[in-house]
């Protein structure tokens, strides 16, 4: 059944823009058709009757009862060579699987409504001309976002929001009242003429036909910039995640109730907490676990609509709203259309850590069994660990669970997520710089920061509980959770006052990729060769301090080592003796981190280990030559991430 | 000509290859589980649940110890640290409280009020909720589950997380059957399922809403209940083990040896005198040091009134033979220690205080030497007139400053000082200690011997007797004192009215006892007439041959006038004046004889067991073997009873016993002395005397307290109250009395004798004797109906509770009759806005 009685502009668009994604031998053996030869081969009036033919070519699922060994046969060589998103912008691949499941990439969650958008009265709230966040004026950050480092985007979902019960004057991102349509208000309608231009060109490719006018209202034309918007992306190399809201709104669920959950006492089902949403039914029988076939076309639609848009993953919200079973098809179908689609799991890594009302119990294993390539964890609840240890124990539970998987499974360093409040608020700019340090340096870590942070946002807005005229919602309040950023309305452009955390992001992020004597500008130079290969393969080696609060390991691959150390108390100088075994007598200790905040003091004991006094929130990495730390160490203080 | 783009033909194909791969996956969609849940359900019977509570509060333990070195412990295991540390705190403060309690039962009590408390939190929900729901809806309601983080936990503790995929489907659908669930109902799991997370739900807010009121309640009550039961114990067990201890002359040997070891030092005495010329000492220096030593504080900090008594009269100067003695053996001088105490000493002994203050500049005491006087007197003397004789030689200002040196507690003789106290006095302490612990379960004053279960008993009996009720009491509580007396005197005479031989039924004797009285005060009468014939006999015959066999036929060998020679021949003499009367004194003397009242003892009120003990443990034989043990502390000896006698210990302890007694016996009497005093006035005995002498009697009967100084307006001088005393106590008035209750007329002789020696000095000797009945009766009457009161407020809410709690039970686990299937409104508005 379809969600939509039209055709879908996704439908449309892939029909209309796919190339050839058959994975026959032959096809493989082929030329690749160019998008210029795409755009100029066939009628745009042909698309529109294909279009009908392929409603009646294409058999529906009951029609097509083909034995199960054809279709496995089908799926194995269903494999795709390229993507619309490697077609259209030259020399682009999409690897989002690869980096996350390999720890290589670094994420920034953005949210495109406020990621650009300009304040003029400084009310921090976007109202009148101001302008607000857009998929055109977000490309604007992209270089800014490129120079930190980062290489991939959780963008956050940029779905039409629901306007019952709404939170916030926006919508909550999370409420959205159409999961295959893009928010007419992201859409610039007066670009500058140069993307107006190349917009344009999308536009007539998608559809066949020129815009009249840049209409916000004109799905196609929303559609076409969040697709200019990703090949920006893409033409810096930097990777597009679309987060994908686990409910949906209260407008939503009164056009699809077939698709919603309802409690047993016949209400629909909402999580506990958010008044502004309503969960699916994933589920259609409980008992037989049959799945909910309209819920599943409407997700494999949004992941084909991802695909077509050129996003190279999704970031699932709330993972265990659906059980494995719908995940198994909609992730193996999305591999289908790019074999390198990622797929980023909300999910804790205990099962009752977030015990909520009406929501299914937490047990990432089977994410991650069934395709999740990275999830959460709980490295939010960081701050909460007063002892070194229990950042140690929590390291090897994960790479525990990744080695007992059998698959390569990673973590994002989610120190800080659009659910938690600022790192800035529990420490300020020295704790967001630590934590900057120590996620760039763990292992089996993707790190991860929302938007803001880079420059100390503390989250805190002047309008917060405000009651204003102008609203999209039914809502007149300016809810805020605060202290998080603003997920319910236009919001100022994220930034803070502390322009100073850039540098470490890009000297961390630097030291992950292998650039560290290109970028960092510390004065000191790196002297082995693949320190990227260190941090994000290497071998995790805990080593004994007699302080338990100093946060000291070594990350070691085929003779390079790497030190971190570490205060995480936002309140106190620490000290102590760190044992380094191997540690040669003559090693100096050059910190590859720029520094900051109270001054440290290292020093070389010479018989194996060294002193040091460390300022309140200070990270130190050094490298060293220990060639035999990890043989020298306890085997029970040495850890390995199989990569599988 | 159009033709189709290869590009989209490939499309084309891709499409139906992806539809493919989707068709395939949808189909296959189940072929993957989702993992089984990591928590299990504890599936425990009884006594393992038992056994799992011990060992989840050893864990429990291990995990806090962990925590204090890791500081790791997550939320579950900290609530649980919480109950922990409830418990571990209740017991130290039940520690605390015990080691303050005054009565070993109200030390118990401490710790079964603890156990009770958690007892009661735990059995609570447990027989009142979980119990009833299980018989009423036919599931349980208080499963555990082991979370997958291994923490155990309430399968209802949260109901936003209850993993209810721990039960099998076949365990839903049984549980479905026993709640009344059609197993075969298509939705029977899920309604079950709802049922049970609504009752855990319900029950639990129950529990929450009912522990705050149960607990203490249950607590209390069963407190109450336990406390005579334990006390009943305490009693049993600590008479049972004095009765055995003195029972066997080994283990009476044994008993007091073993607190004999606690004998640390008693070298420390010679110690303190060591090498001191010590030729001119005299008691008042002893006296002085034995200040100086705080003794007497020393016995004062016997916490139990039972101990203060025998102790108080360890006063310092019968410690001074004792030191004196010490001395006497040893001969040596050594300046360097206790010289300047001892040349001072004498300087004051002779000269006088008031003199040396005058020639303070005579005083051979250098700024040092003075140090040392004081420093050896230590901080405990309160020779202030020596403060001031140093304060004119040296000057106020300067004399603070040197006594804060000389107080210092390093110094040599407040050192030995200290010693003495933990070693000697330690020992001496735990001696009497041993003493008191043998004697206090039979004879002590406090709630825990037989002598005070006893006179509780009595004193229901009295309560029974004179009828006095709950609303009584209350009246009596708001009266005067005055009006108070007049309606026990009322209750009294209404008795002894109705039971003319309330001597020996006011005790609740039986029938037969009085009968058995009847009889023997008939016998009394005839040997009275047979004795009479005798003497007239006599009369007209002055055969004083016959008159003595007839004596000895009448009343024995051992009689007095049988036996003594010079009796008989005063008697004889006395008779032929004419002295009639003396034959009434012979029946008299011979009925208020041991031997005589003995015999009527054993044949109406048979000695009681306490009695025999109290009896054999005071025996010579018991006192001499005491005696033999304290001889290894001569010291203690002494000091307690100040002379030299070998055996004052143990006299000393059987005055104590035998003075215990008659208290005891004087406060259990007083209802028979009330009702012997309204008998007399009722039988117009006192009619020569005025109503306000009467009303001093009766003040006297009622309100022992008083004396003449409180009876000044009835009485107007010592003269006549001492008259009226006699008149009160004169023991002929209490023949019967004295006749047949054991230790009645010792009673009446120690009442006069305390009485008669009338003055104000005498006031607290006289209410301790013999208290006032008035107050008795208030004060049994308090703790009567404390009780009563209590148990009128509490049982009934403790009814009421269980009630309400069992009532609810039925209205739970409702749930709705078309659930799951109640109709579903589309886009039903149910925002929590």
């Amino acid at each position: 059944m379809e969600i939509n009685n039209k055709i879908s502009p996704v439908l449309a668009s892939k029909i209309n823009t796919s190339p050839s994604t058959a994975s026959d031998e032959s096809s493989k053996k082929e030329p690749k058709t160019t998008e210029t030869q795409i755009q100029h081969t066939y009628s745009p009036l042909l698309t529109q009757t294909v279009l009908a033919q392929t409603k009646k070519i294409l058999p529906s699922v009951e029609a097509q009862k083909t034995e199960t060994s054809q279709a496995e046969k089908t799926a194995e060589t269903s494999k795709i060579t390229e993507t619309q998103a490697q077609l259209r912008v030259p020399g682009y691949k999409n690897n989002l699987k690869t980096m996350l499941t390999t720890n290589k990439a670094n994420i920034l969650a953005v949210i495109p409504r406020i990621m650009n958008a300009q304040d003029k009265d400084g009310n921090e709230l976007i109202q009148g001309d101001e302008i607000p966040g857009n998929l055109v004026n977000a490309v604007d950050r992209l270089d800014e976002i490129k120079n930190l480092g980062f290489n991939t985007l959780h963008i956050l979902p940029i779905h039409p929001t629901g306007k019952t019960h709404a939170m916030g004057t926006a919508g909550s991102l999370y409420a959205p009242k159409d999961f295959l349509a893009i928010d007419p208000e992201l859409v610039d309608e007066n670009p500058p003429a140069k993307i107006k231009e190349e917009i344009e060109k999308i536009y007539e490719r998608r559809t066949g036909r020129k815009p009249a006018k840049f209409d916000k209202n004109d799905p196609d034309m929303a559609f076409s910039q969040c697709e200019y918007f990703i090949n920006e992306c893409h033409k810096r190399n930097i990777k597009a995640m679309l987060d994908l809201p686990s409910c949906a709104s209260v407008d939503f669920a009164k056009e699809h109730p077939e698709l919603m959950a309802k409690g047993p006492d016949g209400m629909e089902k909402v999580p506990q907490g958010w008044q502004d949403i309503r969960m699916f039914k994933p589920l259609e029988n409980e008992e037989t676990r049959e799945l909910n076939q309209d819920l599943l076309d409407m997700h494999r639609k949004y992941v084909d609509m991802c695909v077509d848009l050129g996003m190279d993953g999704i970031r699932a919200d709330v993972g265990r709203a659906k059980p494995v079973e719908f995940w198994n098809v909609i992730i193996n179908y999305s591999h289908a259309k790019d074999p390198e689609f990622a797929w980023l799991a909300e999910t804790y890594t205990h099962e009752d850590a977030s015990p909520q009302l009406n929501m299914p119990y937490d047990r990432p294993q089977e994410l991650l069994e069934v395709g999740f390539d990275s999830y959460y964890g709980q490295y939010h609840i960081f701050n909460e660990w007063t002892k070194a240890q229990d950042l140690y124990d929590y390291v090897k539970e994960n790479i525990d669970l990744n080695n007992k998987i059998g698959q390569s499974k990673s973590l994002i360093g989610s120190f800080a997520t659009h659910d938690d409040v600022s790192p800035m608020i529990y420490g300020g700019a020295p704790w967001v710089m630590f934590t900057t340090i120590l996620q760039s340096m763990l292992p089996q870590v993707n790190p991860y920061m929302t938007d803001g942070v880079q420059t100390g946002d503390y989250y805190t807005f002047p309008y917060d509980g405000a009651v204003v005229r102008d609203t999209q919602t039914d809502s007149h309040e300016c809810k805020v959770h605060t202290g998080r950023m603003d997920i319910f309305n236009k919001s100022r452009k994220p930034g803070g006052k502390s322009p100073e955390i850039m540098e470490i992001i890009r000297t961390a992020f630097a030291l992950r990729d292998g650039k560290y004597n290109e970028i960092a500008k510390t004065g000191n130079k790196l002297l082995m060769n693949g320190a990227d290969d260190v941090i994000t393969k290497g071998s995790f080696i805990i080593l004994p301090s007699n302080n338990p609060e100093i946060i000291s390991f070594a990350r070691h691959l085929n003779g390079k080592t790497l030190l971190f150390i570490g205060n995480r108390n936002v309140n106190k100088q620490i000290g102590g003796t760190i044992q380094v075994p191997g540690l040669k007598a003559n090693q100096k200790f050059n910190n590859l981190m720029p520094t900051y905040g109270e001054n440290c003091k290292v020093q070389n004991n010479k018989d194996g280990s060294m002193t040091v006094e460390l300022g309140t929130s200070r990270a130190l990495v050094f490298e060293i030559d220990d060639s035999e730390i990890e043989q020298l160490s306890d085997k029970e203080n040495v850890m390995h991430q199989q990569f599988l | 000509m159009t033709r189709i783009s290869p590009l989209l033909k490939n499309q084309l194909e891709a499409n139906k290859n992806h539809e493919n791969v989707y068709r395939h996956l949808t189909e296959h969609a189940n072929d993957v589980k989702p993992n089984l849940p990591k928590a299990k359900l504890v599936r425990e019977n009884v006594l393992q649940s038992a056994a799992s509570a011990v060992k989840d509060t050893f864990q429990d333990g291990k995990n806090f110890f962990k925590a204090t070195k890791t500081g790791k412990m997550n939320d579950n295991n900290l609530g649980r640290i919480n109950d922990l540390g409830m418990k571990a705190g209740a017991l130290l403060i039940a520690t605390f409280l015990a080691s303050r309690a005054k009565t070993k039962t109200d030390a118990i009590m401490q710790f079964i009020g603890g156990t009770t408390f958690f007892a009661s939190m735990a059995l609570w929900p447990k027989l009142f909720i979980n119990l009833p729901a299980r018989l009423v809806h036919g599931f349980r309601i208080d499963h555990k589950y082991l979370s997958a983080q291994g923490d155990k936990k309430d399968l209802g503790l949260d109901n936003q997380f209850q993993p209810m995929d721990i039960f099998s489907d076949e365990e839903i659908l049984n549980m479905a059957k026993k709640a009344g669930i059609d197993p075969k109902d298509e939705f029977a799991k899920e309604k079950m399922q709802r049922k049970l997370q609504k009752t855990m739900l319900q029950n639990r807010t129950l529990w929450m809403a009912t522990a705050g009121f149960a607990t203490p309640l249950m607590t209390s009550i069963t407190g109450n209940f336990v406390e005579p039961l334990v006390r009943k114990g305490v009693i049993e067990h600590g008479y049972k083990k004095t009765k055995e201890i003195i029972g066997e002359e080994e283990k009476l040997v044994q008993y007091l040896a073993k607190s004999k070891a606690q004998v640390k030092n008693a070298d420390a005495i010679e110690g303190l005198f060591k090498g001191m010329d010590t030729a001119s000492l005299d008691g008042e220096f002893y006296g002085k040091l034995a200040d100086a030593m705080g003794l007497n504080q020393v016995f004062e900090q016997f916490k139990d009134s039972d101990d203060i008594r025998p102790i108080s009269s360890l006063k310092s100067e019968n410690l001074i033979p004792v030191l004196m003695k010490i001395r006497e053996d040893n001969s040596f001088i050594n300046k360097e220690s206790l010289l300047n105490i001892v040349s001072d000493m004498k300087v004051i002994q002779k000269g006088g205080l008031e003199s040396l203050m005058e020639n303070a500049e005579q005083l051979p005491l250098g700024r040092e030497e003075a140090a040392k006087l004081l420093e050896g007197l230590g901080d405990r003397i309160s020779l202030t007139e020596v403060r001031r004789v140093l304060a004119s030689r040296f000057g106020e200002s300067q004399i603070g400053e040197t006594m804060k040196t000389m107080q210092a507690d390093n110094s040599q003789f407040f050192k030995i000082i200290k010693n003495y106290n933990s070693t000697v006095l330690g020992s001496l302490k735990g001696r009497l200690k041993a003493y008191m612990d043998l004697l206090n379960p039979v004879v002590g004053s406090k709630s825990e011997s037989k002598y005070t279960a006893d006179f509780t008993e009595t004193m229901r009996k009295i309560f029974k007797d004179l009828g006095i009720t709950d609303k009584d009491y209350k009246l009596l509580q708001k009266g005067t004192l005055q009006e108070q007396q007049e309606f026990l005197s009322a209750r009294v005479k209404a008795y002894v009215t109705k039971n003319p031989d309330y001597v020996s039924t006011f005790l609740g004797g039986k029938a037969e006892d009085v009968a058995r009285y009847g009889a023997m005060t008939a016998a009394a009468e005839t040997r009275y007439q047979a004795l009479k014939e005798l003497a007239y006999r006599f009369a007209d015959e002055g055969d004083e041959s016959a008159l003595r066999t007839g004596l000895k036929s009448l009343f024995g060998e051992d009689f007095y006038l049988v036996k003594d020679e010079g009796a008989f021949k005063n008697f004889v003499e006395h008779f032929k004046k004419g002295n009639i009367v003396w034959l009434k004194e012979i029946m008299v003397q011979h009925m208020d004889s041991p031997q005589y009242q003995d015999s009527l003892r054993q044949g109406i009120f048979p000695r009681s067991e306490v009695e025999a003990t109290i009896d054999s443990l005071i025996t010579d034989g018991n006192l001499r073997k005491i005696s033999e043990v304290e001889g290894d502390i001569e010291p203690l000896s002494r000091a307690i009873c100040g002379g030299d006698s070998k055996l004052g210990i143990a006299s000393f302890i059987k005055n104590f016993v035998k003075n215990k007694r008659i208290d005891l016996l004087a406060t259990k009497y007083k209802p028979i002395i009330a009702a012997n005093f309204e008998a007399r006035l009722a039988a117009g005995e006192f009619e020569n005397l005025t109503a306000q002498q009467i009303q001093a009697l009766k003040n006297i009967v009622y309100d022992g307290t008083v004396s003449m100084r409180f009876n000044q307006a009835e009485i107007r001088n010592a003269a006549e109250y001492r008259e009226l005393i006699k008149t009160l106590f004169n023991p002929g008035a209490y023949l019967k009395e004295s006749s047949v209750i054991p230790g009645f007329s010792r009673v009446i002789t120690a009442l006069r004798d305390v009485l008669e020696q009338d003055g104000d000095k005498f006031n607290t000797a006289k209410y301790f004797r013999t208290g006032s009945f008035t107050d008795l009766v208030k004060n049994f009457g308090t703790r009567l109906n404390e009780n009563k009161a209590w148990k009128k407020i509490f049982i009934p809410m403790a009814i009421a509770l269980v009630g309400i709690t069992l009532l609810a039970q039925p209205f739970f686990g409702k749930i709705d009759k078309e659930f799951p299937k109640k109709a579903k409104k589309e886009g039903v508005d149910n925002g929590n806005k």
